[in-house]
């Protein structure tokens, strides 16, 4: 077992960190209460290589492995106070991108992988429906077959980047009668008759990444447009969730590691009763269990990324990862709050944007009781 | 394992950790599982675990199309392909 980076590795994870701190700064509290998609910041990440990293040069890639696709992105979280803008980054490498990378035909991924990675193109993935959430395969869209070409029919809703896509990742059925593999995929192009998108729907938190409905009624696409084998949906699907589940908190764990360093400065700065507040083991151990709950978590975030590269990727582990880091993330968010006292309770400090940010990673991407649910199954209980 | 044997294993593991019956005769080598619901997306993810696991295969999501997966039958010519 060998925990060294290679000169490679440490020089993107350093060259990404010193991008997020120069580039990825603005007027975060503003933007955050007004709900603002920072497009001018994602072009910079597609320009700095973020969005391509782990995709092939023949489609405007960076060819990374994944674990230095995932120490990149640690690097971002660390560096990028916007949780909002990581998570839409996230939505669309793991969820859009990668799907098309492992499903499409080289025309497809032509058309709509090069772009993504070059930030010239948005992509949303449309899985949920207002009946369907974590029972995802019980979707009531429909995508009916006519000559050569499909016409679909249904609602989708929490489709993370929908307001500011170009394209949508979407899954129909296609035959019921054969249940969730039934299900196929589709590439369906914003401009297309038939299909509506909503307006940005608001939210606790990642208030900077924009989410909607999107409605198709009678949107007629080409049979090109499909995405692999028709009945193919729930791999696809299962495949994505894979890489979605596994690397969509990456950044999660850089994040962690820049609010224990805020903490640790604060509670030496802070005075109480005479000393710095550190000096109070009340305070100290919640330091102490942020950094436990950090590196725990670096760990299983680095072999999750490490199976992946080595082709032997893991549902039980990737599960095990979603829940543990979500769940810490959101216990480091609400010790940091509480190490602020009243300073954390303001916006001005910027504490008690993590914490709203966080309680939706529980949520998405397969929430933590589907992930236990997992877990338990893997355990043959 | 004689081609017989992977049909009889298949259905064995079907009928007893996805139905949670006994009698394996409950289950015809041809009947549709997915049409009958016995296989469900969860179910899915043990069957594939359970096919890696006892036949030593490795099983593609473009794999997971119901030609594939549609009867013991054709889950036991998909295994043999491998």
């Amino acid at each position: 077992m060998d925990f060294s980076l290679s000169d490679e590795q440490r020089t993107l994870r350093d060259a990404t960190l010193d991008f997020a701190k120069k580039e990825l700064q603005d007027d975060l509290i503003a933007r955050d209460r007004d709900g603002v998609f920072p497009e001018d910041l994602w072009k910079k990440c597609a320009t700095f290589g973020i969005q391509g990293m782990p995709f092939p040069q023949a489609y405007g890639g960076g060819d990374s492995d994944i674990l230095t696709t995932v120490l990149a992105m640690e690097a971002l979280g660390y560096g990028c106070k916007d949780n909002g803008l990581l998570f839409a980054l996230n939505a669309q490498m793991w969820s859009v991108q990668m799907p098309i990378h492992m499903f499409g035909t080289d025309e497809q991924k032509k058309k709509y992988l090069t772009p993504m990675c070059k930030g010239d193109l948005i992509g949303a993935h449309g899985m949920s429906e207002p009946g369907s959430g974590s029972d995802a395969f019980s979707l009531t869209t429909t995508a009916r077959k006519e000559g050569n070409s499909y016409i679909l029919n249904g609602a989708k809703t929490f489709v993370s980047n929908a307001p500011v896509a170009d394209m949508f990742v979407v899954f129909a059925n296609t035959n019921r009668s054969k249940g969730f593999m039934g299900i196929s995929a589709f590439l369906i192009d914003r401009n297309t008759e038939g299909l509506q998108v909503g307006k940005n729907i608001g939210k606790m938190g990642l208030r900077t990444s924009p989410w909607s409905e999107v409605v198709m009624e009678d949107c007629r696409i080409d049979e090109g447009q499909r995405l692999g084998k028709e009945g193919n949906g729930a791999g696809i699907f299962e495949d994505s969730m894979a890489w979605e589940r596994s690397f969509i908190l990456a950044n999660y764990v850089g994040g962690m590691e820049r609010q224990i360093e805020t903490c640790i400065t604060y509670a030496k700065t802070r005075r109480q009763f005479g000393q710095p507040i550190s000096k109070f083991q009340a305070v100290a151990n919640r330091i102490v269990d942020m950094k436990v709950r950090l590196e725990t978590a670096r760990n299983l975030l680095y072999k999750v990324a490490w199976m992946m590269d080595k082709g032997s990727p893991s549902v039980l582990d990737a599960a095990i990862l979603k829940l543990y880091l979500s769940e810490n993330w959101i216990k480091s968010c609400m010790d940091a709050t509480q190490i602020h006292g009243g300073y954390g309770f303001t916006t001005e400090y910027e504490v008690e944007r993590d914490l709203r940010d966080a309680v939706g990673s529980t949520l998405y991407s397969g929430t933590s009781e589907m992930q236990r649910n997992l877990i338990a199954r893997h355990l043959r209980l | 394992m004689k081609a017989d044997d992977v049909e009889t294993t298949i259905r064995r593991y079907i009928v007893n950790e996805i139905m949670f019956k006994k009698d394996e005769s409950v289950l015809e080598f041809d009947a549709s599982l997915l049409e009958q619901g016995v296989l469900d997306s969860a179910a899915m993810v043990e069957l594939i675990a359970f096919l890696e696991g006892e036949f030593g295969i490795s099983v593609a999501r473009t794999d997971m199309v119901p030609e594939n997966f549609e009867t013991v039958s054709s889950i036991a010519q998909y295994v043999r392909s491998q």
